[in-house]
């Protein structure tokens, strides 16, 4: 802790105490306090804690239920250091500390990271600064591969290891492996739309998303020169089905007006 | 400074619960809001929209949550940056924020710790207010909070308000609820109280509901209506006050819009009567 040079090491100590004790709620004895009055802090701090996590995450919540739920959201606060002064984003965090602590390996819930990447990737996309694209006009089918797309800028896409998305919280038993999400906001409702992606798609849409100025068709030559082949399945008439799918979600607005 | 500080008038608390019903108000609106800005910050997409719209209804005071003033960390200057990002963005002339610290080992807590009320705090937070004074490039503003026990006080409360007022030159929250609730759980006069204020420096004024949670306790929870002893120390207070804004705050259980606009009424009625030869 960082000391100012007139604030004394005593008065920063007793401060120190209280915060901590509100984390962590080990018994402390702090001079001059009314008895009974410090659990209301602990009490207040945790119950503004709670509400948010709760809000964040209501499915990973209801899927661990309370118990779990609540050992979780007190193990977080206590060992964690919440580091960002807006509370919205401390739901983030949460995810940070399951990562760096593997606490789903240790309590058995190999999919809890994914279940709450899924869940705050709906707030982040809801909520992420706006941007601008180029004036667009909707795209023909017959261009969709060979024009320059526009696309919806304010959107995730998720390789998830289990299928988090597909839940069902009476009986939730997933099996690991690849999964691909995309996540968007509508531009006009701001609502967030959730998109599952074939392994091929997912990484065909990332390579146009990340090459400024290629087209389909090139992203899908790139691959190719990558050593990455398109199933035998998916031929040109479903790559024009997938972009005009996405088109008519609105995640691709259209080509460059 | 004084003089952005004046915006006379009674605002209403802008929550996201009621936010489309505020913007939508077209009788019995609030003559200004007040936001959190740690809830708005950075926002984009709907509630982005939202926020817009209501900037560009209303015009807007913040009242910060996680500056923590009273903390032995040190300030948040990436923060503070932020924070005056967001203010000059939206032209909020008057920025607010808490007597108390929510901070603490470099963990923010996101409530309002009391500070022992010590000498050696008063100096600290006095020389944080110039830092925050001069990145914000305004005065600053702060809240007499609601606490449930003293902790290592060395000084009674007044006091030590009354000497980071003096010595810092802020103004000061005077939250007319807080010191019904404090002087209800600790057991003083809250008019004495109100009478060793440095009165003068007050350039704003909340009011709020409580929630009474045991025989000798009260929780400053603004999840009720205001009631009418807050009043009536609203009513005697306000004459010994300069007409500054004042602000109904109601963060949980909102009611529907009209009894918010029938208590923005009550409150307009008291400070129109106290202020009648003043701008209100």
């Amino acid at each position: 802790m960082e000391q100012t040079d007139v604030l004394k090491q005593n008065t920063s100590s007793i401060q120190g105490a209280l915060a901590r004790y509100c984390r962590e709620g080990a018994a402390i004895d702090l001079p001059g306090i009314t008895p009974g009055r410090l659990e209301h802090y602990r009490r207040l701090v945790l119950n503004v804690v709670h509400g948010i996590l709760s809000e964040a995450y209501p499915i990973a919540a209801r899927c661990l239920g309370s118990s779990k739920w609540g050992e979780l959201v007190e193990q977080f606060f206590a060992n964690h250091k919440c580091h960002n002064p807006q509370v919205w984003l401390m739901a983030r965090e949460l995810l940070d500390f399951i990562e760096e602590t593997a606490y789903h390996e240790a309590k058995g819930l190999p999919f809890l990271p994914d279940l709450l990447l899924m869940e705050w990737t709906e707030i982040e996309v809801h909520s992420m600064p706006d941007n601008t694209t180029p004036p667009s006009t909707p795209c023909p089918d017959s261009q969709l591969l060979s024009t320059h797309l526009v696309f919806n800028p304010h959107y995730k896409l998720l390789h998830l290891s289990y299928p988090v998305h597909r839940i069902h919280l009476d009986d939730f038993e997933p099996k690991p492996g690849n999964f691909f999400l995309l996540v968007f906001r509508e531009e006009k409702s701001g609502k967030v739309q959730f998109v599952s992606l074939s392994p091929y798609f997912a990484t065909l849409l990332d390579t146009v998303l990340q090459s400024e100025g290629i087209d389909v068709l090139g992203a899908k030559n790139a691959l190719v020169e990558a050593g990455i082949h398109a199933p035998k399945s998916i031929h040109e008439p479903q790559l024009v089905y997938f972009l005009k799918s996405l088109q008519d979600k609105q995640f691709i607005f259209g080509k460059v007006a | 400074m004084d003089k952005e500080l004046h915006i006379p008038g009674i605002g209403l608390g802008f929550r996201r619960e009621m936010a489309e019903d505020m913007i939508a108000l077209t009788s019995g609106k609030p003559d200004f809001i007040e936001l959190a800005p740690e809830n708005w910050m950075g926002m984009g997409g709907y509630w982005g929209k939202i926020l817009r719209r209501a900037t560009e209804a209303y015009p807007v005071i913040c009242h910060g949550l996680s500056l923590s003033i009273g903390s032995p960390d040190e300030l948040d200057m990436n923060f503070l940056r932020s924070l005056k990002s967001f203010l000059d963005e939206h032209d909020v002339q008057l920025y607010s924020e808490h007597l108390s610290y929510s901070k603490c080992d470099n963990a923010h807590l996101y409530d309002l710790l009391p500070i022992p009320f010590r000498e050696d705090a008063v100096k600290h937070i006095a020389e944080r207010i110039e830092v925050v004074q001069d990145v914000l490039e305004r005065a600053m503003v702060l809240e007499n909070v609601s606490y449930y026990t003293p902790v290592a006080a060395e000084m009674d409360e007044a006091t030590f308000i009354s000497s980071i007022v003096n010595e810092s030159g802020c103004k000061l929250l005077l939250d007319i609820n807080n010191v019904y609730v404090n002087a209800f759980n600790h057991q003083y006069d809250p008019k004495t109280f109100l009478s060793s204020l440095p009165l003068a420096s007050v350039a704003y004024i909340h009011m709020a509901g409580h929630e009474q949670v045991a025989p000798d306790l009260i929780i400053d929870t603004h999840g009720q209506d205001v009631i009418e002893p807050v009043y009536e120390l609203f009513s005697w207070a306000l004459p010994k006050l300069n007409p500054v804004p004042v602000l109904l705050e109601r963060d949980f259980n909102i009611p529907e819009m009209s009894v918010l606009v029938g208590e923005m009424n009550n409150l307009r009625n008291l400070a129109h009567k106290a202020w009648s030869k003043q701008t209100c």
